[in-house]
């Protein structure tokens, strides 16, 4: 066989490859994760996870005898770009469902989006419960992430645990810290009436200087600290905080996946020792069954030992739909819908519920203390003990 | 200039977009709809920027405040659909009429300063009031009429309210007020000098700016069922200068091309690389240095070259 008819066999089989899984025989699933702008780097790692179940799915000869093809656009960190993205992956590329945002505005528009086009969207990682109120929840959206509430009041469980009696809280001043602080002060007054909150610091989104807050908090004399200063942010944070000894004099819990090995890793010893933090995911957690799996694929994928905590949380966002595409039999959006409503599915963390009246997945959150590891091989602050905060009783 | 030349092209352009929706492709609706949106958007800055000679760093402002009063009497307060769109325009103006009174007494770099320092201040009670606007989170759900609630209808919607604010700022540009906004521009001294009002002319553009902003705000907000605390923020702002300048400044319909441009290569740029804003700033780079009068001044030049 010459060259050239070599070529043109190869292109009739790809074509033909093609045509076998043309119209109706793919399912579409679009992603929109941010892969530029300040939220990039969770938005890439998240797709990767999407990707590679797909992968999965695909290697294992497909879904219902379909192909699982994903379709991303670069959501941008922007609501308004979201919405546009959202609908051009609906009317042009005829994806039958949605995945992704990051941020809870994002999330809320991508929300409208499914809402108005009548297609299924799973939040992948906006956390605010104002999507799964009353005014905005419709049945067309679904929530993989753990809700405010459950971060919220996962963090008063562990300021119970460390016996916090006078609290000072640092959040962040837009919805996100005034959800957490509604969730943890109720929760907080629940299960340790003994506890005060005795000074409440609202630093500006988009801040720098934190200096008035650290040193506030200092003066007020608490013994603990709830913080939503979030992971992008800590980093800045703990610099400023180290050299007033703020972290040997108070307790410190903070939420935001402060905990995450990528935070770790990037802080080295400037990680402050001992502070209480949270992650989706830490590849250490445990070596057995799907984690160890999962991590083992991660680590070939990435080229790196030490993986990631986002593209757990991409993988079970897409994961939610397929088990349920597979469940139905069908991937009418309708019967999906159904499916999912109380589907119980296996991740690489652990079990999942989907509540059926709110949508709400029962995603909890892992949660340990930051010490430095006698692992040679991995020189950074680790959670030790790793504690899975189950979210059941929580995400209300 | 009305030629016979260009009454064609825009019949042409005019039938081109009544005719869209008979290709069938929601997305190509939704896409056109939503330049059609930001090319109103960018033809009401250049009443400022253009006509006025007033460089605003804070044109999103009214476009935000149009699209949440839109938003709000929709759907908080349930108030008939012609009654609150109206109303949202008048809102848009009457705050346009506030800032501006300020804004105008100031000059160049001053008065850039002040409409940027004013427009983040509306993103501030945007972004803090959160009973109202939703704060952060955003505003979704508005109770957009169902009759309306169509794509296709909603497309052709937007072509007769941009159409019309189109025609009447064309009226306008062209009548007395219009040659003495531009008198103002090219020489303020020579305007005061022979009686002009400079500060009252250039506060009625500015009004008149900011209403038709509101209007392409509370098209936006019909349009995407929701509003967000981002469109008032400086870049939505940096954005429409963007158009502006991309089009040309120097025409009447150039910012609506430089719209027409800016989001069709968004669109597809993003698409294929994440670079995007790398694309962005060299095409900008490309217009400031070799076409300074946007694309639209580009092609008229070529033409005069032609004949």
């Amino acid at each position: 066989m010459d060259k050239k008819s070599l070529l043109l066999t190869g292109t009739v089989l790809s074509l033909s490859a093609t045509a076998a899984f043309a119209e109706g025989d793919i399912i579409k699933i679009g992603a929109l994760y941010p892969t530029s702008g300040p939220c990039q780097l969770i938005g890439e790692y998240s797709l990767l996870g999407t990707e590679i179940l797909a992968e999965e799915i695909n290697a294992a000869g497909g879904l219902n005898g379909k192909q699982i093809e994903v379709i991303h656009r670069d959501s941008k960190c922007d609501p308004a770009e979201a919405t546009a993205m959202a609908r051009d992956l609906i009317a042009r590329e005829e994806v039958d469902f949605l995945v992704g945002g990051v941020s809870s505005s994002v999330g809320q528009a991508i929300s409208e989006v499914s809402r108005q086009e009548e297609t299924i969207y799973i939040a992948a990682i906006p956390k605010s419960t104002q999507m799964t109120s009353p005014e905005n929840f419709h049945k067309f959206v679904f929530r993989a992430a753990a809700n405010t509430n459950t971060e919220g009041k996962s963090a008063a469980v562990i300021a119970d645990q460390l016996e916090m009696n006078k609290i000072c809280t640092i959040l962040m001043d837009y919805s996100y810290g005034h959800s957490l602080n509604e969730a943890f002060t109720a929760h907080i007054a629940k299960i340790r009436p003994e506890a005060e909150i005795v000074q409440q610091e609202w630093p500006k989104n988009g801040t720098t200087d934190y200096t008035a807050h650290i040193t506030n908090i200092m003066a007020a004399g608490c013994d603990g600290v709830f913080s939503g200063v979030w992971a992008g942010l800590f980093p800045a944070f703990a610099k400023q905080a180290a050299p007033f000894g703020f972290f040997n004099q108070v307790k410190y819990v903070t939420a935001g996946e402060v905990g995450s090995p990528e935070v770790a890793e990037q802080m080295g010893a400037d990680m402050p020792e001992g502070i209480w933090a949270n992650s989706y995911e830490v590849f250490y957690h445990s070596a057995a069954d799907a984690h160890g799996e999962f991590t083992a694929k991660l680590q070939e994928k990435l080229g790196v030992e030490n993986t990631p905590s986002w593209p757990v949380v991409g993988y079970v966002a897409a994961q939610w739909l397929t088990e349920a595409i597979a469940k139905a039999g069908s991937s009418e959006t309708d019967a999906v819908i159904a499916a999912l409503e109380g589907l119980s599915i296996d991740t690489p963390i652990g079990p999942q519920t989907m509540r059926a009246e709110d949508h709400q997945a029962n995603r909890g959150q892992f949660w340990g203390k930051m010490v430095q590891s006698a692992d040679d091989s991995y020189p950074y602050r680790r959670m030790e003990p790793v504690s899975y905060v189950v979210a059941d009783e929580l995400m209300d | 200039m009305i030629t016979q030349r260009n009454l064609i092209l825009l019949g042409i352009v005019g039938a081109a977009l009544l005719a869209l929706p008979l290709i069938g492709s929601l997305f190509a609706i939704y896409l056109v709809n939503e330049i059609l949106i930001f090319a109103l958007f960018a033809l009401s800055f250049n009443l400022l920027l253009g006509y006025g000679g007033l460089i605003s760093f804070g044109h999103a402002a009214y476009f935000a405040i149009g699209a949440y009063a839109c938003a709000v009497l929709l759907t908080t307060f349930g108030w008939p659909f012609f009654l609150a769109f109206g109303a949202a325009a008048v809102i848009s103006a009457v705050c346009a009429a506030v800032i501006g009174y300020f804004c105008v007494k100031l000059t160049e770099i001053y008065f850039s300063m002040l409409t940027l320092a004013f427009a983040q201040l509306v993103w501030a009670v945007a972004f803090k009031w959160i009973a109202v606007t939703g704060g952060d989170t955003g505003f979704i759900g508005v109770a957009v009429p169902d009759w309306l609630d169509v794509p296709v209808r909603f497309y052709y919607f937007t072509i007769v309210v941009v159409a019309l604010c189109a025609w009447i700022m064309w009226r306008i540009v062209n009548s007395a007020y219009g040659f003495t906004l531009v008198a103002t521009r090219e020489n303020r001294n020579r305007a005061e000098f022979i009686g002009v009002d400079v500060k009252r002319i250039q506060l009625v553009a500015f009004i008149l700016a900011g209403t038709f902003a509101g209007v392409a705000g509370s098209l936006f907000t019909l349009f995407n069922h929701s509003v967000f605390v981002e469109s008032a923020w400086w870049t939505q702002s940096a954005e429409v200068m963007i158009m502006s300048i991309l089009g040309g400044v120097g025409t009447f319909l150039g910012p609506a091309l430089g719209a027409a441009t800016l989001l069709i290569l968004d669109r597809f740029i993003t698409e294929w690389t994440v670079y995007w804003p790398t694309f962005l700033a060299i095409i900008l780079l490309a217009v400031l240095f070799f076409f300074p009068e946007g694309l639209m001044g580009f092609a008229s030049k070529r033409k005069k070259k032609g004949e």
